[in-house]
């Protein structure tokens, strides 16, 4: 998994990007507890600058970037490489001796690293060729992606050599050869991205649903009520609520 | 923002209460759209799924999806704000500038019609422009099936990577000097891992039974009571709610304990 964090405002916005392993046959009560220690640290990125979109120059930094991180990544992944193809073996918790193959199953992170990490743009996603209009329907007829694809052709022969014409990689959002995840062993990239709870629902859907009902309340009129029935919600054990949400 | 989910659609209810008339079916559109989302996040959850509750997040998702429209008019991007504005001022640039001859009360009338007239445009604009094409609208698309391949959700939580940060990283921050901070950040973390696993490894000894000299156990005991979750909690929360480490007053006083207490 990894995940940016942020470090301090001061000293020109201080950040750090902690990239950390867990083992996936642990108990997800037990690797999501802190004293267990199930998480270790692995690597610690530094932050690659933020380039903006103009200029010529800017273009080659960003090739530049790109190219570090996939670089840096493939230092990281390198001591797996090996043991996911021909397994080593390792000492376990019950004192036996097991012939593993630890494979890179789930990349734990938000959207946005999401899309650094397997070179796609920010409006789709990394599991699908679904094209950004359609997002909002409830649709699931796109065809997952197969990074293989993207990351054999490059920009010229990718029109020359595939034979659906209409399709370019503009339009499938993705970036070539840019997905950190392609060359591992047995593993899928498109297989890496995992739903999220914390950033799609609570602080992403619930944050604009909360914003659609301000507007509809304050449409009907009925905002005022709405924020009295707030406020006189009862404290209970186990609940908190902000009252930083209301209004005023 | 999860304890939010659990009542905010009561709140909901509550606020609709007595519609009007012309107000009753928005009102019902809006509940059902709110209390589809909310079930589907209540559902989503679940630490384990039958084929009967995936079914069940499917129909919310699709609830959801059906009854959406409601709130369109409120997902208004500055794009089309944007556009807004380049409409009235086009409206505003067409209208005819003879008005000096016509009587008020004609004039007022039309002005009347005229805002109407912009107003019913507004609304047009903003319900063919305004969209759900959201990232996070279509992740939720992808719930269900990822349920059936690989099993629950709250299993591949981002919040522990978060929490993580404040032991692992940000702990180093605090301590560091600022002068090659990550350097000092790894290292300390290595230090702390270190003592952490040895620490864990003593104490899963002593639970299986191997004799340890007495120094050791002693200083487990010591750690133990004092293990790390207690430096995170009161950090999280700002209290303090240890009771057990607060010394006993009527020992230290040397009066019984009913004289304290009275």
């Amino acid at each position: 998994m990894s995940d940016q964090t942020h470090l301090t405002n001061f000293s020109r916005d201080k950040k750090a990007w902690p990239v950390c392993i867990t083992l996936g046959n642990l108990l997800s009560g037990r690797s999501n507890s802190p004293t267990s220690m199930a998480v270790l640290l692995r690597a610690l990125l530094p932050i690659p600058p933020k380039l903006s979109k103009s200029s010529k120059a800017d273009q080659h930094l960003r090739q530049i970037k790109a190219d570090t991180i996939r670089n840096v990544f493939e230092l990281i992944f390198a001591p797996l490489l090996d043991p996911e193809h021909d397994g080593v073996p390792i000492d376990c918790a019950d004192g036996k001796v097991q012939w593993c193959f630890p494979i890179l199953a789930p990349w734990i992170a938000n959207h946005m690293e999401n899309i650094a990490l397997h070179g796609i743009k920010s409006n789709v996603r990394p599991r699908c060729e679904m094209p950004a209009v359609e997002l909002g329907t409830n649709m699931k007829v796109y065809p997952v992606r197969d990074y293989a694809i993207y990351h054999h052709y490059d920009y010229e022969n990718w029109i020359r050599e595939t034979n659906h014409g209409d399709i370019t990689p503009e339009s499938l959002g993705i970036r070539l050869g840019q997905n950190v995840f392609y060359g591992l062993n047995r593993v899928s990239p498109s297989d890496l991205h995992k739903p999220d709870m914390l950033h799609t629902l609570y602080l992403g859907l619930f944050k604009h649903m909360m914003d659609w009902i301000q507007g509809f309340l304050k449409k009907h009129g009925r905002l005022e009520a709405f924020d009295e029935v707030w406020k006189a919600l009862p404290p209970y054990q186990g609940f908190l609520y902000s009252k930083s949400l209301l209004r005023g | 923002m999860r304890n939010i989910g659990r009542c905010v659609l009561s709140v909901l209810a509550v606020a609709l209460h007595q519609p009007g008339s012309a107000q009753l079916i928005p009102f019902k559109h809006a509940l059902g759209c709110v209390r589809a989302l909310v079930n589907f996040i209540m559902m989503a959850q679940y630490r384990s799924h039958t084929a009967e509750t995936i079914t069940y997040i499917e129909d919310y998702l699709n609830t959801f999806h059906k009854m959406n429209n409601i709130f369109l008019e409120f997902r208004v991007t500055k794009h089309i704000h944007a556009k807004i504005d380049e409409q009235r001022r086009g409206l505003q640039h067409d209208r005819p500038k003879t008005r000096e001859c016509i009587a008020p009360s004609k004039r007022r009338r039309m002005c009347d019609a005229e805002r109407e007239e912009e107003t019913e445009r507004l609304m047009d604009l903003i319900f063919c422009e305004s969209h759900f094409n959201l990232i996070k609208m279509h992740l939720l698309c992808h719930f269900c099936d990822h349920i059936r391949q690989f099993g629950n959700i709250p299993m591949y939580s981002t919040e522990f990577g978060q929490l993580a940060h404040r032991t692992q990283i940000k702990g180093g921050w605090w301590q560091s000097n600022k002068n090659d901070p990550s350097r000092q950040i790894v290292q300390s973390y290595c230090q702390q891992h270190g003592i952490q696993m040895r620490l864990l490894n003593l104490e899963s000894q002593r639970r299986c039974g191997t004799d340890l000299s007495p120094d050791v156990v002693e200083h487990l005991d010591i750690t133990s009571t004092k293990t790390a979750p207690d430096i995170p909690r009161r950090m999280l929360k700002g209290r303090r709610d240890d009771v057990s480490n607060m010394p006993d007053f009527s020992r230290v006083l040397r009066v019984a304990i009913q004289i304290i207490c009275r």
